[in-house]
């Protein structure tokens, strides 16, 4: 798979727009507003963390091929538990909760390490342009209203299938790179 | 409030068990000594005292020794044809990376291979008393004598090499796989047994004599057999991962660099990159800690070595071909990882004869554990001259 490709990918499916988007309830347009703005930050950071995979490596003493084999590994794990408990953390329509989901959804092991491996492995351009596909992404996932639980339930559980199928694409590939 | 609290606890904890359950498995950090051409070169000097000081008069070489209890050696009665013939091409190696002082050592292994050959008046190969002949000893054989014709200039052993050419083009078969022992009795190939890794050394002989001898066309017969190694020969050999880490294949590659290779064979080369390259840096995360759980057991110094000298082998030929010119860097980086870590391991200065220069896994030090890594230690010293 190309590299650039890996990396839109890997962010998107690991973010899994559905589970930080969707609510139980209508969502307010400030509500969406403030919560665009998080993804717009949080999209930033994943960039910064992506763009310092050189230096990430080197503090590590890992070569970017290897990372990115502890990485197939994270992002499989991350989305198999879509797969398997696809109502975990369901949105409250609730602000502060609302943001704080966000933030640690976004900041937790699946999509840094995905931004770190396709940073290391893509480079700084493709990585930008993953985070702004992830950004866009997420504001047109936010901006639908999907209430009904099975279609919501099938949505994540696509977003984890499609997880780990990538991360053993992912998980190949960089036993296969030198 | 309290949830909340939880929740950020919970998201530090997953962090902390990701970060430290894959730091101590698959993202161990990878430990590369750095090292200077002359360190490099330096070791592989070392590997090459330790084959020629424990060599006998006869030309034969120590085969292997353990460490006893109370720190002595022991020497191994066993013997191998195939390993004599590849340590003594290993020793040319060094002649014709400068070392002189080995052409002696190197020229008593070949005289002790040369007693023991057989054949006809067409054919020339080498074999213990009644024995089949292999066909990777005379493989050897001949590069061994390959490189002494380009260290010395001498042409004698010209005739030679013709009839050990002649003797693997009759281990060939038509779908380029060789067959693996001759028959004294029958002065015929033995049908149906093959070898994983006499093929390869069949095919850099063939390669190496086209390139000295280009007038007789063994090229024709070489190209059958890459063919066959890069396109068939895993699936006759039932091998798995594929393409099986074959250095040998890496020396003909290298060796045919400047014939024409196709995709075919470019693509070859890539997966053997990729097979040594994973290897090495599997390797280099065993550093004694609790990685030692995943990449464990250490493998003895004969692999190790192969990896080097396949690396070398394959950052020359991405050297000089440029569909391979974006593994340059990686391949570089492996090359001189995997030879500095193997530098840091050799034994040296105990005063043992039998011990230093040479690597020991588990208490055993053999052969062609310093035949591969003497390989590969020149050809990464040779790499930090561009």
């Amino acid at each position: 798979m190309d590299s650039s490709l890996a990396v839109v990918l890997s962010l998107v499916i690991t973010v899994n727009p559905v589970a930080i988007c969707w609510s139980n309830g209508p969502t307010p347009v400030e509500k969406k507003q403030l919560r665009i703005a998080v993804f717009a930050f949080l999209s930033g950071c994943l960039f910064g963390l992506g763009a310092l995979a050189g230096g990430i490596f080197d503090l590590l003493e890992i070569s970017s091929p290897t990372f990115r084999l502890g990485a197939a590994l994270v992002i499989g794990l991350s989305c198999g538990k879509w797969l398997v408990a696809p109502k975990f953390a369901p949105i409250r329509g609730n602000s502060n909760g609302d943001s704080l989901h966000i933030i640690l959804h976004m900041l937790s092991p699946g999509p840094v390490f995905a931004a770190i491996a396709g940073g290391g492995d893509a480079g700084i351009l493709p990585l930008l342009l993953a985070c702004t596909i992830l950004l866009f992404t997420l504001g047109v996932a936010t901006l639908v209203t999907v209430v009904n639980i099975y279609i919501r339930d099938a949505a994540l559980r696509l977003f984890g299938g499609s997880g780990i199928v990538l991360a053993v694409i992912i998980g190949l590939d960089a036993a296969r790179t030198v | 409030m309290k949830q909340k609290s939880y929740r950020i606890i919970a998201w530090g904890i997953i962090w902390l068990l990701t970060i430290g359950s894959l730091r101590a498995t698959l993202l161990a950090a990878e430990i590369c000594p750095a090292s200077t051409k002359e360190e490099l070169h330096l070791s592989a000097i070392e590997a090459a005292n330790w084959i020629s000081q424990n060599q006998t008069d006869d030309g034969r070489y120590l085969y292997e020794v353990k460490i006893s209890e109370t720190g002595s050696p022991i020497l191994s009665d066993g013997y191998n044809l195939v390993r004599h013939a590849g340590t003594t091409m290993a020793l040319y190696q060094m002649v014709e990376a400068g070392e002189s002082q080995y052409l002696g050592a190197a020229d008593a292994g070949l005289e002790y291979l040369l007693d023991r050959s057989v054949g006809t008046g067409e054919i020339l190969a080498v074999a213990e008393g009644s024995a089949n002949a292999k066909l990777g000893t005379a493989s050897l054989l001949a590069i061994s004598l390959i490189k002494r014709r380009a260290a010395t200039g001498d042409s004698k052993y010209d005739q030679a090499l013709h009839k050990i050419g002649n003797f693997i083009l009759a281990m060939q078969r038509e779908d380029g796989s060789m067959l693996y022992f001759w028959d004294q009795q029958t002065n015929s190939p033995v049908p149906d047994i093959t070898s994983l890794f006499a093929t390869g050394e069949a095919l850099w002989a063939i390669a190496s004599l086209q390139n000295l001898f280009p007038e007789r066309d063994w090229g024709k017969a070489a190209f059958l057999t890459l063919d066959y190694m890069a396109t068939q020969r895993d699936e006759d050999e039932n091998v798995w991962p594929r393409p099986w880490a074959d250095q040998w294949a890496t020396y003909s590659l290298n060796e045919m660099s400047e014939w024409g290779l196709s995709e075919i064979h470019i693509n070859y080369a890539r997966e053997l990159a990729s097979q040594f390259g994973i290897a090495v840096r599997w390797e280099s995360q065993r550093n004694g800690g609790l990685d030692g759980l995943v990449h464990s057991p250490e493998p003895i110094a004969a692999g190790q070595g192969t990896w080097i000298e396949a690396i070398g082998m394959l950052q020359q030929l991405a050297e000089s071909d440029p569909r391979l010119e974006d593994l340059k860097g990686p391949l570089q980086d492996r090359l001189l990882c995997a030879a500095g870590r193997m530098r840091m391991k050799q034994t040296t200065g105990t005063g043992i004869v039998e011990f230093d220069g040479g690597w020991f896994t588990g208490g055993v030090s053999r052969v062609d554990g310093q035949q591969h890594a003497l390989s590969g230690l020149l050809f990464a010293s040779s790499s930090l001259d561009e």
